[in-house]
């Protein structure tokens, strides 16, 4: 039962990192991006091209991947979303599947179907107790929870980070009190982008570099951030947090590989009760 | 009078939404330290007006100036950071953020480097609005209508602005919520900074500033002081419904 609720926190950890991206993008953009997926998937190619091929160390791999990432999305919001700013926010859905098809498409050309995997050493699991807790997962932990912590300083307590809510808050009074909306965009498309190509290599740690690993995760991803109130970043984590524990005790009653029933059963459950999420009420809106 | 010495001055401005024009050729000079209010009915074009002068609303055609500079191709956050301020008639702070960080943000995105630091112009703040000093740590959205207004007016004032310019301060108002309002505002005229005001309820309007420039269907029909256009009959008559 314990085992099962590390997996699920480590499962909810690996998921809460695209899902503050996606609900931090969603709060200043208004929009839901659901490109999200496909860029995990480039995160974690990009990474796997300096891992691998050039066979750096994983680590300055993957700060090298991130920013790349970074870049690239920003390039993306550059070419496809500006343009359509001014439209709703069902346009701009609609234009980031466009991203997604097209991302998925340039890795496959690229990369093959075929799946892959980081140049890292296998390690015996750690034990504690009864408890069995492997590489894969302490880096996991390690690695998004100081990402977490980062992000809500960041957000908390930096000039940025109140730029950033006062954008999502209020983007017009946001532009008179002096904020400059553009630099604000670009900000949050690079943490969103640095958050999501690490969710990418933890993605691939856990299990394989392939071109439709972001799609599987597109899913939980998506309610997760419904889960926590889609524009209020940090509750996404709760929500991940949620959906990784919900998945893993479900597997107490059903085969592990109908696990993706749980996020979808939730996400149901989650629109038709309570669409604004679980901590959506706190946002004030009048 | 050299319109370099002025705060704000629009000439011929033409402006509106998708290509209509609401307002026809406006003109109007804000001196520095002086306070005027723009009156007029339902319609015509107050807001368009605040809008286009403070950057929200690029104009079709005409000049806006600030401080003797060209800023007719600015945004609202450029202007802002040229000394230009300026409260919205309605959600006008950020709510889901507390009245200190509110005044923060008015501070910090604006504020010359080597000005006043935050600390001291936050003290300064407060003594024109000391109803707000308690509610600091408050999220701006629960505030009630009047309380929101002050630090709406506070954040506003934080970055020491030569105009500040207030759309429609009473909107919302209870009369009795207006009045205590309007006691502030004229507090803060009293500092010396330079008021532009857009006002539906002209006698407090008209109270609150020196002069008065009359608004209807997108032009300006008469700009005189406020004691000549209150003394005139004809036109508290025509344009104020009697006030």
């Amino acid at each position: 039962m314990l085992q099962l609720l590390l997996n699920g926190a480590v499962t909810g950890l690996l998921l809460s990192l695209p899902a503050l991206a996606l609900s931090l993008s969603f709060s200043v953009l208004r929009f839901a991006n659901y490109a999200i997926g496909s860029y995990l998937t480039c995160g974690a190619y990009l990474v796997y091209l300096f891992n691998v091929l050039f066979g750096w160390p994983l680590w300055i791999a993957a700060s090298v991947g991130a920013l790349g990432l970074a870049t690239l999305v920003v390039a993306i919001d550059y070419l496809a979303y500006r343009p359509l700013r001014k439209r709703s926010g069902v346009t701009l859905l609609v234009a980031s599947m466009g991203v997604a098809i097209a991302l998925e498409n340039l890795v496959r050309l690229f990369a093959g179907n075929s799946p892959r995997s980081f140049d890292v050493a296998v390690a015996r699991p750690l034990r504690f107790g009864g408890l069995r807790l492997n590489y894969e997962q302490l880096t996991i932990l390690i690695t998004v929870l100081t990402a977490l912590v980062l992000v809500w300083i960041i957000f908390r307590l930096t000039r940025l980070g109140r730029a950033m809510r006062a954008v999502a808050d209020n983007p017009d009074l946001a532009a008179v009190r002096g904020i400059s909306r553009g630099q604000v965009v670009a900000s949050v498309w690079i943490i969103s982008g640095v958050l999501t190509a690490i969710a990418g290599v933890l993605v691939g740690l856990d299990a394989n570099i392939e071109p439709q690993m972001g799609w599987n995760y597109l899913l939980p991803v998506f309610t997760a951030a419904i889960l926590g109130g889609i524009a209020s970043p940090m509750a996404a984590v709760a929500g991940a947090l949620t959906i990784g524990i919900a998945e893993e005790l479900a597997t107490l009653v059903m085969p592990p590989h109908y696990r993706m029933i749980v996020a979808f059963l939730i996400m149901a459950t989650l629109l038709l009760v309570r669409p604004w999420g679980l901590f959506g009420t706190r946002w004030v809106t009048r | 009078m050299s319109e370099d010495a002025t705060g704000l001055v629009l000439r011929d401005v033409h402006a509106g939404y998708g290509g209509q024009p609401i307002l026809h050729g406006v003109s109007m000079t804000l001196r520095k330290g002086e306070r005027k209010v723009v009156i007029g009915p339902n319609g015509s074009g107050k807001s368009t007006l605040m809008k286009t002068a403070v950057g929200l609303l690029r104009p079709l055609s005409g000049q806006i100036l600030l401080n003797g500079q060209d800023v007719t191709a600015l945004r609202a956050s450029e202007r802002a950071r040229r000394g230009l301020t300026y409260v919205p008639q309605e959600a006008n702070v950020f709510r889901n953020m507390s009245v200190l960080e509110n005044l923060r943000i008015g501070h910090e995105f604006i504020a010359p480097r080597g000005g006043l630091a935050f600390a001291g112009r936050l003290e300064e703040v407060l003594r024109l609005f000391p109803e707000i000093r308690p509610k600091l740590g408050t999220t701006a959205g629960h505030l009630s209508g009047g309380q929101r207004q002050m630090v709406a007016m506070a954040a506003a004032l934080m970055p020491d602005p030569t105009v500040l310019a207030l759309d429609e301060p009473s909107a919302g108002l209870s009369p009795r919520n207006a009045e205590l309002l309007f006691e502030i505002i004229h507090r803060i005229a009293d500092s010396g900074v330079t008021l532009l005001l857009i006002e539906q309820n002209t006698r407090l309007g008209l109270g609150a500033a020196d002069n008065g420039v009359v608004l209807v269907a997108g032009q300006v029909r008469l700009a005189a002081p406020t004691a000549d256009i209150l003394a005139n009959e004809n036109i508290r008559r025509l344009y104020l419904g009697g006030a």
